[in-house]
């Protein structure tokens, strides 16, 4: 596998990796805040009391 | 895709802002360099968050489809993802974009050794934006004063918020606004028609000169104001009626709230034909 | 040109492997956290 380096320019290749898992994870974070379960950041007392129902 | 000849000369390393020589290179034809990465990263996440958002919509129509800024009542909170978040974050990500585009011409222009003049005039475009969604609500206590990102919806809150104040053409700086857009158009085909004409005479005729054309314009009203000149005025009256529209809709709430035809009451009572006793018969 | 047996980038196979061992480390590492967060995540709300 090493040889991939040999093909793939290793500082474009980290930029791009790292751009792009940065942004799965905040696009991941946001969908997961934004449904009635995971939504005990923005309003607390609410969502966990409809959660834990 | 193919270098073009001329171009590797062009691409020069340095001149960037931020990072370096860690993004300092070309995909293709396109320049990186941080902002380039940060702009690519908000680009797609704001976009992603919307078709998130239309996802929880109620429509998948293209022209229907909206993603609303908060309801007032969360002032300048940030609210509930699927109740207003969403447009609160898409509305960073925007931002956060436009900036990172302006920054990465910043760094061409400093690789190119050109003055600043394309990311300033885009940076009025970007003013206008940040108007609307963030220093209007700002002013006014709450986000829900933006505009809502929808093709049909953001039409209908320009449609809204002007009939807010009854005849919005009355407003002084729309009015300013609106006369630089059509001197923008106006300037623009008049400089266009002069060129295309310059440079396509009749047939067995020699491409004009910039003499040829300062004549044609001291011919028909008197005055030229040049091959440079043109384009400083084109800058100019373009950037001016950006200002202005963001002039006049920041003043529309926090500083006029009546319909804009009562602003205009102060001319009725600035002269001497306030006070009919001393106004002169006719 | 000089020749770069057969590398596009310029790197040597040493420092491929060099370079390699880093990213899989990296990946590992970022792998062995998200694992971590789900974990606790689930133990504080399970999803299914």
């Amino acid at each position: 596998m090493w040889r991939i380096w040999l093909i793939f320019d290793p500082r474009r290749t980290l930029v791009a990796v790292c751009t792009f898992a940065f942004l799965m994870v905040m696009l991941n974070h946001f969908i997961q805040l934004s449904t009635p379960r995971y939504n005990s950041w923005l309003n607390a007392p609410v969502a966990a009391k409809a959660a834990q129902k | 895709m193919a270098l073009l000849s001329f171009e590797r000369k062009y691409r020069v390393r340095g001149g960037t802002l931020l990072g370096g020589d860690l993004f300092d290179f070309w995909v293709g034809p396109f320049y990186v360099g941080f902002f380039g990465v940060a702009a690519a990263f908000f680009t797609i996440l704001g976009t992603a968050l919307i078709i998130f958002g239309a996802s929880l919509g109620p429509t998948w129509n293209i022209w229907l489809i909206s993603i609303n800024p908060p309801d007032v009542k969360y002032g300048l909170a940030f609210a509930p993802l699927a109740e207003g978040g969403l447009w609160q974050i898409i509305t960073f990500c925007a931002i956060g974009a436009f900036v990172s585009w302006a920054l990465r011409e910043v760094e061409i222009c400093r690789k190119l050794g050109m003055g600043y003049h394309v990311p300033v005039a885009f940076s009025f475009a970007i003013l206008a934006y940040v108007t609307l969604v963030v220093f209007r609500p700002v002013l006014l206590g709450a986000w829900g004063h933006g505009f809502p990102y929808g093709i049909f919806s953001h039409l209908q809150w320009v449609s809204n918020v002007g009939y807010q104040y009854l005849q919005f053409h009355y407003n002084p700086a729309h009015m300013i606004a609106i006369t630089f857009f059509f001197a923008t158009t106006l300037a623009l085909s008049l400089h266009g028609g002069l060129i295309l004409s310059a440079t396509n005479p009749g047939n067995g005729e020699q491409v004009k000169t910039p003499e040829h054309e300062n004549s044609y314009f001291r011919d028909t009203i008197g005055y030229s104001i040049g091959t440079l000149g043109v384009h400083r005025l084109g800058l100019f009256l373009a950037l001016a009626a950006v200002f202005w529209s963001a002039v006049c809709i920041i003043i529309s709430g926090p500083v006029w709230t009546q319909g804009w035809a009562d602003w205009w009451n102060w001319w009725l009572n600035w002269s001497y034909w306030a006070n009919p006793t001393t106004a002169p018969r006719s | 040109m000089a020749d770069k047996g057969g590398s596009l980038t310029g790197l040597t196979g040493a420092e491929a492997q060099e370079f390699h061992g880093f990213f899989v480390q990296g990946t590992l590492g970022f792998f062995a956290v998200s694992l971590v967060a789900h974990i606790l995540i689930w133990m504080w709300r399970p999803w299914f």
